[in-house]
């Protein structure tokens, strides 16, 4: 560990001429609420009026980074290791605990947690998402064949969400999302969960993006998909940034040290 | 390290920080351009939300209806408030229509934040919109059931008139209060989940304190009834008795209403924005 901080003060930092993410100094603590060990009838009566014990997990420590338009960022590191957290950060979604991060407008993160309403259609949930995304409901009426056909939903548009296979309504997230074309789009594991006709069309909806100076981010366990997309990567350890720089420096180095 | 940071902050101006509470300004300007939200959400669950059951949205009009008869019996025969009033049925079913539309607000309106953890850690918007959705939802619910009202007023044997039209601006002003005090209690919910359990109990005391089934005089002049008067639920259902039974409603409750209204907006919007950017800390 301590030899790969130093490899990464070392290093020149990747400074980029547009920029479109400034992440300065971020750190974000989780407080979390631990249960007593041993419930009693008693505590389980007083434990609500006396502080309860919390655990402060640091999951994203001091992490600095300049990301440019048009660039794509694989984030790389072990379960628990706070890359999902990182990218909430980025969105603006947790209250960072010190620095801060700078963007021209909201990143957009696509996560797995579906932002979606369970018990509607997905013809509905195209409008809800939509307009929760700022769009207009009129252009939305207009595009939501073309949503669904992208998400290879036609079939299913007017069952409720809560009958979709978790591939599905990734999916439709995945579809809704790209729609608004976002100057930051953060994408967490979502492409993992689609067959691979769609992580095809999903990859190249991700290179349009790029094309147009957007900016993806993009959190995978798969070593190639990451290789595949992705420009620049960041390895996180324990919440730190352990190396940044062209995707396949880091992620070779990440493979050397996991396996 | 650093300092090419603040150098790079330094160019471009144009970049932003993120999160927090943004200025009073843009966050209501946030707020309008997701006004199609705040509508699109509601009418959906509204359609979702009898799919499941035989009679559908026909329970916003029997709830208050099943009770007004139990209360009927209770109140209005066995303690006989029918006395004081000359269309006791009436005034019952008014009394409890206009309750219930604040008290399933306000139940909507605390759970929203809970309920929709999942929306707000995965996107970025004014958290307002959440509760203002469930008042948007209740209040589009309210309208076949102030159709019931008006075609059970008539049944009861009052002549339509002209005041009735004043049951408009009415339920406006209890639209807006509404919506106030599901954001006071969205934020409240949010910090202490006990509430939603407790949250029945209080808005049951409420029904009782504001008169559904008994007139004012039944409380002894002075303070008490002062108070009783100021209640936000009197004032909204003494409102629409006078505009319904009477044809004309007192310039004072008319006053009333539009203050508690204004009051509950702002002040519930402003005490639920404070916590603005924190919604999103769940466990």
């Amino acid at each position: 560990m301590a030899g790969e901080r130093t490899q990464l003060e070392d290093r020149p930092q990747p400074v980029a001429a547009d920029p479109a993410v400034v992440v300065d100094g971020l750190s974000v603590t989780y407080r979390v609420y631990e249960d007593s060990r041993r419930p009693t009838l008693q505590r389980s009566f007083t434990a609500r009026f006396r502080p309860r014990p919390y655990r402060a997990i640091r999951a994203v420590q001091d992490v600095t980074a300049v990301i440019g338009r048009g660039e794509a960022v694989g984030v790389l590191g072990r379960n628990g290791s706070g890359k999902s957290t990182f990218l909430r950060a980025v969105a603006g979604l947790l209250p960072p605990d010190s620095g801060a991060v700078h963007a021209r407008t909201t990143p957009l993160l696509l996560g797995v947690a579906a932002a979606l309403q369970p018990n509607l259609s997905g013809r509905q949930n195209v409008l809800v998402g939509g307009t929760a995304l700022g769009m207009r409901r009129r252009d939305l009426l207009a595009r939501t064949g073309e949503i669904l056909a992208f998400a290879g939903l036609e079939d299913f548009a007017d069952v409720p969400l809560r009958a979709y296979s978790s591939g599905m309504s990734a999916r439709l997230q995945f579809a809704i999302a790209t729609a608004v074309s976002p100057e930051v789009l953060l994408v967490d594991e979502a492409l993992a969960v689609g067959d691979a006709e769609f992580r095809r069309r999903s990859a190249d909806r991700i290179q349009e993006l790029l094309a147009g100076a957007g900016t993806v981010f993009l959190v995978s366990h798969s070593l190639s998909t990451i290789r595949e997309i992705c420009t620049r990567a960041l390895w996180l350890d324990q919440g730190r940034l352990v190396l940044d720089g062209p995707v396949a420096e880091v992620s070779a180095a990440y493979e050397a040290a996991t396996t | 390290m650093a300092s090419t940071v603040d150098a790079v902050l330094a160019e471009h101006p144009e970049l932003v920080r993120l999160g927090g509470r943004p200025p009073l300004g843009v966050y209501l300007r946030d707020l309008w351009a997701r006004r199609e939200f705040a509508v699109t959400v509601p009418l959906g669950e509204l359609r979702a939300q009898h799919m499941d059951t035989a009679l559908g949205s026909s329970w916003h009009v029997l709830n208050p209806l099943i009770s007004a008869g139990i209360y009927y019996m209770v109140f209005g025969v066995v303690l006989n408030a029918r006395a004081d009033v000359a269309n006791y049925p009436a005034f019952l079913v008014t009394g409890m229509f206009v309750y219930y539309y604040t008290q399933r607000t306000v139940a909507a309106g605390a759970r929203t934040v809970v309920t929709n953890m999942r929306l707000i850690q995965s996107l970025t918007f004014p958290r307002a919109i959440l509760p203002i959705a469930a008042a948007v939802r209740e209040s589009i619910a309210q309208g076949p059931v102030v159709a019931v009202l008006l075609g059970l007023v008539l049944l009861t044997g009052e002549r339509p008139a002209w005041g009735w039209l004043g049951l408009l601006p009415a339920y406006a002003l209890q639209a807006a209060f509404n919506a106030g005090v599901a954001l006071t209690a969205g934020r409240a919910t949010f910090h202490f989940r006990d509430i939603e359990q407790l949250l029945p109990y209080l808005l049951r005391l409420w029904l009782y304190l504001s008169g559904i089934f008994f007139t004012a005089d039944r409380i002894p002049a002075g303070w008490a009834r002062t108070l009783f008067e100021l209640n936000p639920m009197h004032v909204y259902v003494r409102l629409a008795r006078e505009l319904l039974l009477d044809g004309a409603a007192t310039p004072s409750v008319w006053a009333l209403a539009a203050g508690w209204a204004l009051a509950a907006l702002v002040g519930g919007f402003v005490f639920f924005q404070r916590e603005e950017g924190q919604y999103g800390r769940g466990w």
